[in-house]
Parts: structure tokens; C-alpha cells; sequence
């Protein structure tokens, strides 16, 4: 590779830190706003009670758990994915395994804000956390939601470390070519990474570990998610299908978030010599073998019911697809199960704006998904006195509009702080490919 | 500025400062008890336990008032007095709350403005002066007042130079047909003594007395009827309480009940023969009386298929001695009094009296003035001053408007009331008095029983009692002749003995009358009954309902929060209708509809159901007097229009949770075997929980339950149970803890009302104690679910898990207005908003009861020593409280009954809770 190609690698790759379009400062400032808002009626909540939430018995779970769910969901894909495109040495990691990696970061932390809302008594939150007290009080281990907080901040941390550490080389990098505010930031940052064979050789020996202990953990720590109702009682959540269907739809709706910020980023920084539609393709399959998997847990779970025979059950699901929730049911079938099988055609999964729509459609369909089996079973469960509905007020909404806000403003400042794309990664990339081609290499490097 | 040390400390204490200041700003009651030297024999933290009477209607149950410290805190029924024998009814329940109602009035009004009692008893006798001097009458008007206090009204008029007569006793709910009837079948007016717990088959014309009339007593009676294996049919236009607790309901065409009863009692006498208990004129004159009522007239009348006339009097021979009651406001049309005779004559028929009803001679009653009178006299000019004692007529609308014609031609009206009530509002002068768990009064409900209303607390308000600004006013004109020389409060002193005022009351036996029916019985019918208002109206039915009773303003907030059983809506009337009417009318449930009557229009939701007659409109009292004429009394013979109105008001009930789609939740089984079939143990995975000494639980006897409330009510008092108002009733977030579910399912045999009072079912498996992260549920040895509110974070976990739904979420902080912070169970902690909570099974009470015991030195409890809140209440004794370890308690004799289940048992939560199936003719 020429110092020139180097250098063209490093401009592109590292775009995003050092221009500043207007775009991006509108984006920012929007996505703060939305906090804003989002925190006012958060603050609405604090200062009057939970009674602003539509909330109501029965329906004690509503939105905010749904928002929850969903972001942990996006969460899921983001690192799992970077991790197994790391082991089949896919080369579709050098583009997309940062932003995915730095989007599973900011989606937990996001998803992590919710139960806290949600909660009664916010300020009392560290009650769930296993520590040491005088009274020796401890969190019940029995519940799943104990469980939820290990998981989630085991799969945070891991997360985060197997970020961090991907973007050592990158920062050690950047500590030399960056001027100004940020330049000694990387210098602590980096831990003295100077890029000698040795370090290397560690390196390489390190981030394996990190990669394969996140795969699993991505993986329980949607299955514990799924827990929390699967552990349940109540019908149409008390179902062993759960943790799978959990992963799978966390899987699905994460590859839809990656698709809409890559294409994003794409567009934004002129990256398209780096994110080429054969990764958008091989992305958009993804998205149709998930889609195919959820259809086949939806009619599983309605086989199931019906098998089972169980009244409260099949009346559950009977409702939810033709009561006063059939609207969501029907548009989540077309999101999840229709709107993806578009992605047979390579047409459509070559087609960028075509895949958008799709993204776009699987991400309101996944949280329409969590809205729905959440509240149904809620609303419509043993006892038919206790039956009842429920309807989101604006501040719950904007609740959760703020929770977008959050995710969007702490990955604009991601992007402006650290290089989105790998550069060292980029780099070896595309030394292997100025090596003479292997024929399936080929295939995905021409558009 | 520079953050040093002396900064910093300096900003501490300034911010520290202004946060006290702040926390300052929040008013407090001065005193946290109301005596800064409390009597010896109170120690604080102990309760102090007074016998009076409930006055929230003329039912006049006698009461237990539990103090502490100084607050009247609940009111239970008090065990000895024979009316309540230890329950009460919602409106009893509630009669706490209305003590400390913010609408409780504490300051004279003297032409609408707050004065001080010198300026207002000045102006009393300013009036009276005048008055007097006039030449003019001073007439009382009040709410029934036979004892003490009415005896007092006559002194005080007599002294005044007046006659003593001069008091008009008002009761618009008086079912003065009732005595009608007897007075014309029997020639007596004595107060009829009905034995239900006797009677094998009890049949209802209309009488809803579980809700109406003496509701306390009536229940207990039936449930003991229901007990004994009594079987019971009501005949009316609606599904009532009583009519849902009846083994049968039937409706024949409204207006045809008269018909009705006398083809019934053609039957009985045709099958009898010779063997009517009656002389052979009186049976032959009944005979020629009755021949035009033959089935087949009667099946085309009133619509009933052919043959149930005599089905039923076939029933009613077999089934002796048996009892007929009736008719009540909702069969009684302008013919009601006649009707009122039939069901007499037709108790005589079938030897009845004497055996399930008798008659009992009324204590002489000092003579007072009809309320025609009073009318007479005021538009003629000659009544100078009235004085209302808690007597509110404009709350009954066109119903009384004669009434307050009068009053508004009387020049001065001073009112006695507690509350500003309609007619209060419209008084020259307001003279707030005592409550009556403030106040002295004593009351004859019926003959044998005198109850005796004493004060169980200082007053709370700047109140004066009525009887004494009486006195005081006679004293201050010095006419105080035959009057007594202290207070009002010493005259019953003297009046009754110590031993009398603890027990509550003069209770003794009274031996009924011998009567015969009379040879003239059924001599004049009437023309059949007509009904007045729009000609193409639709027939309406005021139902009366336990909860709002008459319909008195204002009402209370607790009894407008509890869910009506049946219709679901609290803080609103509403309009029942048949889905075929409903049809017809192009209405929807929970659409307003605009109802107009004869007397004027109201608008309500509509309650579209099955449980109604098609063609018929239903209206609770309390919403049907704006509808109704002065021309009878409540409730009799109207027509009105239904036309939507485009609003809607509906529950946060859907209508398809109405019905138990198939899941046996209140589950039934048939007479003739009332067993359920036997459930083996379901597998666990963990060892079975372990009680080792007590397990506490309820029995909850749905054969006894009527849905009346009273545990609900009860469960809101004693449990500091917020109030949350129409809006978030409606959004769904009540907080009782204890509700009565009803479920109206359709049948063959047409709808079938059951009840479930359901709270938390105390599981031994809770799903809610798994699941809650903190532990803030978990499950005591004695096998209770509790809750520690301070470790509850409001995850609203164990709420979602809970397959009763039967957990609640503290939404907000609702607020407790006027003084019902004093009102407050100082034994039960008042949550936080942010926490959720339940059913505690009133573990104050249990620990109380232990205490007690171990205290006394004993190891055992005795059975019915410790009992919760909705089990001391119950009327019917469906509920009862108890430890299901020890074999030889009531609720392990239930336990072990074949009717005995446990709710959604396939879920192996293992309840504490145990229900017995309710018995039915089929199940």
C-alpha cells in the first residue's frame, strides 16, 4: 500500500472526527432537545407521580418497558454482530464493527435509564443492587429482575472493555495525528499503545478473549430480559420459547438499527468506498433470516397456545389478534413478517433507500412487537373482571421520544470523540486486498 | 465566589434553613391528641371502644366506635344491638369518613355568611321573638326523631306556647303503601316482624331489602335463611342485589304485578282447598274475589309463560311455612297499596302469619304533623319559622317540591344540619350541628329496640348540638316550662342507665300481635296502574341501591368511589337498559343518554346489560328524583324518554370483562349435591411452605355473599385507604383492596349474577413474592403476603404477576381533605406515593390479638378472637377470618366443606383464601 492510500485511509476513516457539517450540528441539537423535553416529563412524573403515565391496573408495564426492551434489543445486535463478523474474518467488520460496537454501548445505557423512570420511587433505585449494607439486605436473587441488572450491567461492561479495547490502535493513532483538546485525551486513552510487533502479537491474543466472551453474554443477557416475562405467571408470557425469540427479535431489530445509522454515516461522511452495498446485501440477508425466524416463533407461540389448551392462553392470543390491540398485531405481522421477505430480491437488498423503508418499518414493528405482547397479556389475563386497556399519555411519549433523543445525541458525540470506523482494521483490509484477489473476495468488493 | 470552609458552612445552614422554613409551611393539627391531660383511663395507643347507633339512615343499626386517642377512627356493628348484630352496611362504614368531610359545615351561616355562634343564636331568637310575637307557628321539620330528641322538639315547642305537635317527621323514603296494605288486609298499622331464616322458600315482589329498608338486618336474615337451605325467587324488572341473591329471577310485564300476585294467590287457594288456614267465609269471599284471575288471564298479562303461576304456588305450598315480602319500590306502581294487600292476603293463604311474619305494636309515638298539613298551613300563611333538622327536601327534587314551595313561603327557615345540603343553602340561618358520633339522640328502628346514640369524641368543628341551642334559646326567652335544666346530653343521662348507654340500647322481646286477615281483605281493587310522563316513554324502574341509600346531598366520597356491584360505575348515576332496548334506542354502554321524566331531565351513562326487562329504563334513587313528579312517593309509576346524547362516559371496565367466559372464577354447584368435584394435589418442584403455628386466611362463602360492599367500605377505613376520585376511578386506578367482582353470565335459564369479593389471596406459592427484586413482599410464618412499604421501590413486578390482579400502585398522592388525617388509622401505615400495596389481612389486628394473648398468658387463641376488618363487617357472615391450622376453627370447618375451592387453583398458588361455590337450583 502506497503512503498515499494510507493517508486517503486515514482521511476518510477518521471524516468524522475532524469535519463539522451543518447537518451534524442540526442533528445535535435536535437530539438535545429531545432530551430535554424527554427529562421535562420525566420530571413531570418525579414531581406528581407515576399518575401521569396512562398506567393502570392492570396494565402496570406499558411504554416505558417497551422502550426498554427495544433498546435492549438494538443493544443486542450491535456487539454480537461486531464479534461474529471477527471470527468469520468477515470483511464487512472493518466498516461496520465500531459504529455497531458503539451503538450496543449507548443503547444499554439508554435502555438502562428506563426501569429507573419507570419505577415508582426512582430515588430508591440502588435497592436492587446486591451491596454490602449494614442491615445485610439484599436483592431477592429469585426475581428476574435481579437477574436483569447483572446481566445487563455484566453485558455493559463487557461490552464496553471489547469496545475500548478494539479501539486501542485507533487511539494510540489518533493521539499522534489529532491537535488541540482531544490530543491528550488519547494519549491517556490509548495506555501507551505505540504499535510495536509485541504489542500487536498481544493484541491479537486479547481481543479474541473479549470477543468470545461477549457472544454468549449477548446472548443471556437477552434470554434474562426475556425472563422477566417468561418467568411470569400470567398467559402469553409464561412460555419457554421466550429466550430465543428474545434473541432472535434482538438480533432482527439490531441489524435494522445498524442499516439505518450506517446508511446514515454513509451518506453523512461520504463513506461509501468503505460501507459498499455488498455489505448492505449481506446486512439485508441477515435481516430476512431473522424475519423468517420471528414469523416462525409468532405462529409457534399461537400453536402453542392453542395446543396447550390452556383458556386464559388462547384467549390471550385470540385477543390480541382481533381486540382492541388487533391494529398493533396486524402491523407488527406486516413489519416483522412481511415487509422484510422484500430482501429475496437482490434488487431490494442492493437498493439503499429500499432498505430503509424496511429498517424503518422493522423498527417500528419490533417496538409495536414489545408494546404488544406486554400489554396485551397485561390487559387480558385469568381474572376477566381485571381485564382493561391502555393508552400512553403525551408525557410517556415524550418519555420515550426522549429516550431516542439520548441514544442519537450520545452516538453524535461518539462519532465526533472517536473514529467510527476502525482505521487500523480499514487499513489491514485493505492491505489484503491489494494483494492479488481470492475469488470470493472479489464478489463483494465490486458494486 | 470562592468555596471556603466558612463559605460553605455559611451556605449549609442557609440552605438547611430555608428547607425547614419550607417544611414549616405544611398545617399541621395542633394537638396530636385533642386533650392536653388525656383521662386517667386512657392510655395512648390503646383503643377506647364506644356503643352508639349509626344515623346515615332509619335502619338505625346500633354501632361500635373504636376511639383512639381521642379520634373516632371505625365503626363496626356493635354485636348486642339486635338490628346489626356486629355488621354494618357500606353507608355505616362510611359514616367515618362523612365525620371528617371536608363538606362538613363547622360555622354558623347566617344569610349565607360565616358568623360567630353568639351572632347566630342571637338571630334564632331574633326569628323565634318575631315569630312569636306574630302570632305565628314554629314548626320543626325533621328527620325521623322518636325518641328522646323528638319528645324534646315537643317540650320545647310546648314551652314556646306552641303545640307540641308541631313536628313533621320527614322520610321520602318512606314505603308508606307497605302499611297501607297491612291496615286494609289486617286492620293494623303495628310494624310486621319478617322471619326469614323460618322460611323455606322465600318469594320477593320486588323487595330489594338488601338494599333498601333495614339492609344490615335483612342480610344477616338471609344469609341464615340461605344457610338453613332456604330457597328464595324474586320477581321484579331487574337483576337487583336481591334478586342476584335469589335462587330464581322472574319479571312479568310491569304494571301486571298486582295481577300477578293475585293469580298467584287463586292458585294457592284452588290446591288448598279446605285446607286454608283461614275462616270458610273469609276463604270463600277471597275465592269469588279472585276468579277472574286465572292462569291463563294472568300468563296473557303479565306475560309469564303459562303454567309458572302454578308452579310456583305449588312451590310455595310444599315449601311451608314460607314467606312472601313486598312489594318494593321497583314492582310498586299507583296500585301499591293493593298490592301491598295481596302479598298479605297471600301470606295468609298459606298460614304464613304467625309463624314468618308477625306484628309487633309500635311504642306510643308523641303525635307530630303531616306533611300535608305543613303545606296547608305554610301557603296559608300561618307557619313564621321552620326549623330543619338534618331534613335536606330539595334534595329529592320535583319529588318534594310541594315541600319546598312551603318552605320558600315560610318567611324564616333555620336549618340543623352538618352538612351545606341543598336546603341548607337555601335557609335564612344555618345552625351546623354535632354529628351523631358527636351528639346524644337514642332510636326506636323498631319495636323492642331502643338504641342509644352517645358522643364517642369531642367534635372536631366549631358545632353546636341542636338540642342544646334549643334550650339555650328557650332559656334565653325564659320560657323553659317542662323543659330539662341541663343539657340535652345530662336529660338522656338520667333518661337511661349506665349500664343501658354502654350496652348501647334497651333491648328487650316484644311478644307480636294476634291478627286475622279481614273479611273485607281485597274488597276494592284498584283500576290496573297507570303511569304518568311522555306517552312514548319508556317505563321507569328506581332501583335502590346500596350505596347511595336516598340519594341525600352530598354525598360521600368513599360510597361514590366504591364501584357500584352491579353496573361497575362509581362517582356517577347511570341508565340501565336491555341490549334489545339498547337496540331500539341506538345506544351503546357508556354512552350519556338524556332521560326525561315527568319531573325534568338528567343526563347518565348508559349500563347496557341483560340483568334488566327489556323495554325498561332503570335509574338508581339518588339520579332518578330530577326525573320524577311529586305526585307518589319514590320511584312509582313514570315514563320517560332515553335519547343519546353523544357523550360518553365509559368504565375502564370493558364490557367482555363482565362475563367469567367459562373460567369458574365464582364458581356454583347444584342443591341437590353441592360438592365440587375433588382436585389432587398439583406437583411442585419445592418443598410445600411451612406454617408453624398459625396459618391466617379468609373462608368466603359465596352462597351468603350479596355483593352489598360492606367489607370494601369496611377495608377503605380501616386500612387508611386513599379516596382517588372520579378521573383516575375511571383511568383505572382504584385502590381498594377488597372489591366485590360481579359476573353476569348468560344462562339458559336466563342471566345469572355472581359475586367475588377478592382481595389478596395470601398464597403460600405468591407469584408476586418471586418476583419482586427487593424483597418487599415476602411471606410471613402465619402465612401472610406482606408488603414492607419502605423497601418498595415500585417495580410493579408483583402487581403484573398477580394472575387475581388484585395488587395496587400508589399513582399519586392523593389528598386527604378537611380533617380526615384525623380519621386515620394510627394502627395502619399511610403509603407513599411510588408503592404498592395490598390486602395486609389486617396484620395490626392480628398482632394486636396476639399481643392480647400473650399478655392474658396464653398460648392458644381462640377461635373469632382475632377477626379482620371486612369479616367483622359482613352483614350475611360470608366472610369469616380465621386459622386454617386449627382444626376447630369456622374457617377450617368451611375449608373442609365439599363447596370449599380455591380461586385459579390449576396455578398452585396455593391461596389462604378459601371460597365455598355458591348453591344453585342447577348449577
Amino acid at each position: 500500500m502506497s503512503d498515499s492510500k494510507i493517508t486517503q485511509i486515514e482521511r476518510d476513516t477518521l471524516a468524522t472526527m475532524s469535519s463539522t457539517s451543518r447537518l451534524y450540528w442540526a442533528g445535535l441539537a435536535g437530539s438535545v432537545i429531545l432530551v430535554a423535553i424527554g427529562g421535562w416529563a420525566w420530571s413531570l412524573a418525579l414531581r406528581q407521580g407515576l399518575g401521569v403515565l396512562g398506567l393502570n391496573e392492570p396494565v402496570m408495564w406499558g411504554a416505558l418497558i417497551t422502550t426498554f426492551v427495544f433498546f435492549i434489543g438494538v443493544s443486542h445486535s450491535g456487539t454480537l454482530v461486531s464479534a461474529i463478523l471477527y471470527f468469520t474474518r468477515s470483511p464487512l467488520r472493518a466498516a461496520i464493527g465500531r459504529s455497531a460496537e458503539a451503538m450496543t454501548v449507548i443503547t444499554i445505557l439508554t435502555a438502562g435509564l428506563y426501569p429507573i423512570i419507570h419505577i415508582g420511587r426512582s430515588w430508591l433505585f440502588f435497592f436492587v443492587l446486591a451491596y454490602p449494607n449494614q442491615r445485610q439486605l439484599w436483592p431477592n436473587f429469585r426475581s428476574p429482575l435481579t437477574w436483569d441488572v447483572f446481566a445487563i450491567s455484566s453485558y455493559v461492561t463487557v461490552s464496553g472493555l471489547f469496545l475500548y479495547m478494539g479501539m486501542l490502535p485507533d487511539l494510540a493513532l489518533l493521539s499522534r495525528r489529532i491537535t488541540g483538546w482531544r490530543r491528550p485525551l488519547y494519549r491517556v486513552l490509548s495506555l501507551g499503545f505505540s504499535g510495536t510487533d509485541a504489542e500487536w502479537t498481544l493484541f491479537e491474543k486479547a481481543y479474541p478473549i473479549f470477543a468470545a466472551v461477549v457472544v454468549p453474554l449477548a446472548v443471556s443477557v437477552h434470554s434474562v430480559v426475556s425472563w422477566d416475562f417468561a418467568m411470569s405467571v400470567m398467559p402469553g408470557w409464561h412460555s419457554a420459547i421466550f429466550a430465543p425469540y428474545f434473541v432472535a427479535g434482538a438480533i432482527f431489530s439490531g441489524i435494522a438499527m445498524a442499516i439505518l445509522l450506517l446508511s446514515g454515516l454513509r451518506r453523512g461522511y461520504r463513506l461509501e468506498g468503505h460501507i459498499k452495498p455488498a455489505h448492505f446485501d449481506l446486512m439485508a440477508k441477515l435481516l430476512l433470516a431473522m424475519s423468517l425466524v420471528m414469523t416462525f416463533v409468532y405462529l409457534t407461540e399461537f400453536f402453542m397456545a392453542f395446543f396447550r389448551g390452556n383458556a386464559a392462553e388462547i384467549e390471550v392470543f385470540r385477543w390480541r389478534a382481533t381486540g382492541s390491540y388487533a391494529w398493533v398485531f396486524w402491523l407488527v405481522m406486516f413489519c416483522n413478517g412481511v415487509a422484510p421477505l422484500a430482501c429475496f430480491w437482490r434488487r431490494v437488498r442492493r437498493s439503499l433507500p429500499a432498505l430503509i423503508v424496511i429498517s424503518v418499518l422493522v423498527s417500528v414493528g419490533m417496538w409495536f412487537e414489545r408494546f404488544l405482547f406486554i400489554v396485551t397479556t397485561l390487559a387480558h389475563s385469568y381474572n376477566p373482571a381485571n381485564w382493561g386497556h391502555y393508552i400512553p399519555t403525551w408525557p410517556e411519549l415524550l418519555i420515550c421520544l426522549g429516550g431516542f433523543g439520548w441514544f442519537l445525541m450520545l452516538f453524535l458525540i461518539f462519532v465526533k470523540v472517536f473514529p467510527s470506523m476502525s482505521v487500523a482494521e480499514t487499513m489491514q483490509h485493505e492491505h489484503a486486498l491489494s494483494l492479488p484477489a481470492t475469488g470470493d473476495e472479489a464478489e463483494v468488493t465490486h458494486a | 465566589m470562592r468555596l471556603t470552609r466558612r463559605t460553605f458552612l455559611g451556605s449549609a445552614v442557609g440552605v438547611l434553613g430555608i428547607g425547614l422554613l419550607e417544611g414549616c409551611k405544611e398545617k399541621l393539627p395542633r394537638y396530636l391528641v385533642p386533650y392536653s391531660a388525656p383521662p386517667d383511663d386512657v392510655v395512648p395507643g390503646l383503643a377506647r371502644k364506644y356503643r352508639t347507633v349509626c344515623r346515615e339512615c332509619p335502619a338505625a343499626c346500633g354501632a361500635t366506635v373504636r376511639v383512639r386517642e381521642g379520634r373516632a377512627v371505625k365503626m363496626e356493628g356493635s354485636p348486642d344491638h339486635p338490628v346489626s348484630l356486629g355488621a354494618l352496611c357500606p353507608g355505616g362504614q362510611a359514616a367515618i369518613e362523612r365525620l371528617y368531610a371536608p363538606t362538613r359545615l363547622g360555622t354558623p351561616l347566617l344569610g349565607g355568611k360565616e358568623v360567630a355562634w353568639d351572632r347566630a343564636e342571637a338571630a334564632l331568637l331574633e326569628g323565634l321573638t318575631g315569630t312569636l310575637a306574630a302570632g305565628k307557628r314554629v314548626v320543626v321539620l325533621s328527620r325521623p326523631e322518636h325518641g328522646q330528641l323528638g319528645a324534646l322538639f315537643g317540650a320545647w315547642l310546648a314551652a314556646l306556647g306552641q303545640p307540641s305537635s308541631q313536628v313533621v317527621s320527614f322520610d321520602p323514603m318512606a314505603r308508606g303503601w307497605l302499611r297501607e296494605g297491612q291496615r286494609r288486609a289486617f286492620g293494623t298499622t303495628a310494624t310486621p316482624s319478617y322471619d326469614f331464616a323460618a322460611a323455606r322458600l322465600l318469594l320477593s315482589i320486588g323487595d330489594d331489602f338488601v338494599e333498601e329498608g333495614s339492609p344490615v338486618e335483612a342480610a344477616r336474615a338471609l344469609g341464615e335463611h340461605r344457610a338453613a337451605g332456604g330457597r328464595s325467587i324474586y320477581l321484579g324488572p331487574r337483576l337487583s342485589l336481591t334478586a342476584a341473591s335469589a335462587d330464581e329471577w322472574l319479571s312479568v310485564e310491569p304494571g301486571t304485578e298486582l295481577t300477578f300476585v293475585l293469580g298467584l294467590a287463586r292458585q294457592v287457594l284452588e290446591r288448598l282447598g279446605s285446607r286454608v288456614a283461614l275462616p270458610p267465609a273469609v276463604a270463600d269471599g277471597l275465592r269469588s274475589r279472585l276468579a277472574p284471575y286465572d292462569d291463563a288471564a294472568v300468563a296473557a298479562r303479565s306475560r309469564l309463560s303459562k303454567g309458572t303461576v302454578a308452579e310456583l304456588a305449588a312451590a310455595l305450598i310444599a315449601a311451608s311455612p314460607s314467606l312472601v315480602v313486598g312489594p318494593g319500590r321497583v314492582a310498586a306502581g299507583s296500585d301499591a297499596a293493593a298490592l301491598a294487600e295481596a302479598v298479605y292476603v297471600l301470606n295468609a293463604l298459606l298460614g304464613n302469619v304467625g309463624k314468618t311474619l308477625r306484628f309487633l305494636a309500635d311504642p306510643p309515638r308523641p303525635p307530630g304533623m303531616e306533611q300535608a298539613e305543613f303545606i296547608r298551613r305554610a301557603a296559608a300563611g300561618e307557619i313564621g319559622m321552620v326549623l330543619l333538622h338534618h331534613a335536606d327536601p330539595l334534595a329529592f327534587g320535583p319529588v318534594q317540591a310541594g315541600l319546598a314551595a312551603a318552605l320558600g313561603r315560610v318567611p324564616i327557615v333555620a336549618a340543623f344540619t352538618n352538612e351545606l345540603d341543598l336546603t341548607a343553602r337555601q335557609a335564612q340561618l344555618v345552625l351546623p350541628d354535632h354529628h351523631f358520633l358527636e351528639s346524644w339522640s337514642d332510636v326506636t328502628p323498631r319495636p323492642g329496640v331502643q338504641g342509644i346514640q352517645q358522643p364517642v369524641m369531642t367534635p372536631v368543628l366549631g358545632t353546636r348540638p341542636a338540642a342544646d341551642v334549643l334550650l339555650a334559646a328557650a332559656r334565653a326567652l325564659g320560657k323553659t316550662a317542662g323543659l330539662p335544666e341541663g343539657s340535652f346530653g345530662e336529660a338522656m343521662r338520667q333518661a337511661f342507665t349506665e349500664k343501658e348507654i354502654e350496652a348501647g340500647g334497651r333491648f328487650e322481646v316484644v311478644t307480636p300481635l294476634a291478627v286475622a286477615l279481614l273479611p273485607s281483605a281485597l274488597g276494592s281493587l284498584p283500576a290496573p296502574a297507570q303511569r304518568r310522563g311522555p306517552g312514548m316513554g319508556l317505563p321507569l324502574v328506581v332501583a335502590p341501591t346500596i350505596r347511595h341509600l336516598d340519594g341525600r346531598t352530598p354525598r360521600s366520597a368513599l360510597l361514590q368511589e366504591m364501584p357500584d356491584p352491579l353496573s361497575g360505575f362509581s362517582w356517577t348515576g347511570w341508565v340501565e337498559f336491555h341490549p334489545t332496548t339498547a337496540l331500539a334506542l341506538k345506544v351503546k354502554a357508556g354512552d350519556v343518554v338524556a332521560l326525561e321524566g315527568p319531573g325534568g331531565r338528567v343526563d347518565l351513562p348508559a349500563h347496557v346489560t341483560p340483568a334488566i326487562r327489556p323495554g325498561l329504563v332503570a335509574v338508581p334513587v339518588g339520579d332518578a328524583t330530577s326525573l320524577l313528579d311529586g305526585a307518589g312517593p319514590i320511584g312509582l309509576g313514570v315514563r320517560v324518554t332515553a335519547v343519546p346524547t353523544g357523550l360518553q362516559r365509559p368504565l375502564h371496565l370493558p364490557e367482555e370483562g363482565r362475563h367469567q367466559h367459562g373460567r369458574e372464577l365464582a364458581r356454583s354447584v347444584s342443591r341437590a349435591a353441592p360438592r365440587l368435584p375433588p382436585q389432587d394435589p398439583l406437583p411442585s418442584m419445592y418443598p410445600a411452605v411451612e406454617h408453624p403455628d398459625h396459618r391466617w386466611g379468609l373462608a368466603i362463602d359465596l352462597d351468603r355473599c350479596t355483593g352489598c360492599g360492606a367489607c370494601t367500605a369496611a377495608c377503605y377505613v380501616e386500612n387508611n385507604l386513599p379516596i382517588v376520585g372520579a378521573e383516575d376511578m375511571q383511568r383505572g386506578r382504584s385502590m381498594s383492596w377488597l372489591r366485590i367482582q360481579a359476573f353476569v353470565d348468560e344462562t339458559p335459564a336466563g342471566p345469572e349474577a355472581s359475586f367475588l369479593p377478592l382481595g389478596c389471596q395470601h398464597c403460600s406459592n405468591a407469584p408476586c413474592e418471586a418476583v419482586c427484586p427487593t424483597f418487599a413482599t415476602y411471606h410471613t410464618q402465619e402465612g401472610l403476603n406482606a408488603q414492607i412499604y419502605a423497601r418498595c421501590i415500585g417495580t410493579r413486578y408483583c402487581e403484573n404477576n398477580c394472575p387475581y390482579g388484585v395488587r395496587r400502585f400508589n399513582f399519586s398522592e392523593w389528598p386527604r381533605e378537611g380533617n380526615a388525617r384525623l380519621g386515620l388509622n394510627p394502627d395502619v401505615t399511610v403509603r407513599d406515593r411510588g408503592v404498592t400495596e395490598k390486602c395486609s389481612l389486617c396484620i395490626h389486628r392480628i398482632s394486636a390479638g396476639e399481643e392480647e394473648a400473650r399478655l392474658d398468658g396464653r398460648k392458644q387463641l381462640r377461635d373469632g378472637e382475632i377477626v379482620s376488618a371486612c369479616a367483622a363487617t359482613c352483614p350475611t357472615r360470608a366472610i369469616v377470618f380465621g386459622d386454617l391450622k386449627d382444626p376447630g376453627s369456622e374457617i377450617s370447618r368451611r375449608a373442609a366443606d365439599g363447596r370449599a375451592y380455591k380461586l385459579l387453583g390449576e396455578l398452585n398458588t396455593e391461596p389462604g383464601v378459601v371460597y365455598l361455590a355458591r348453591r344453585r337450583e342447577k348449577a
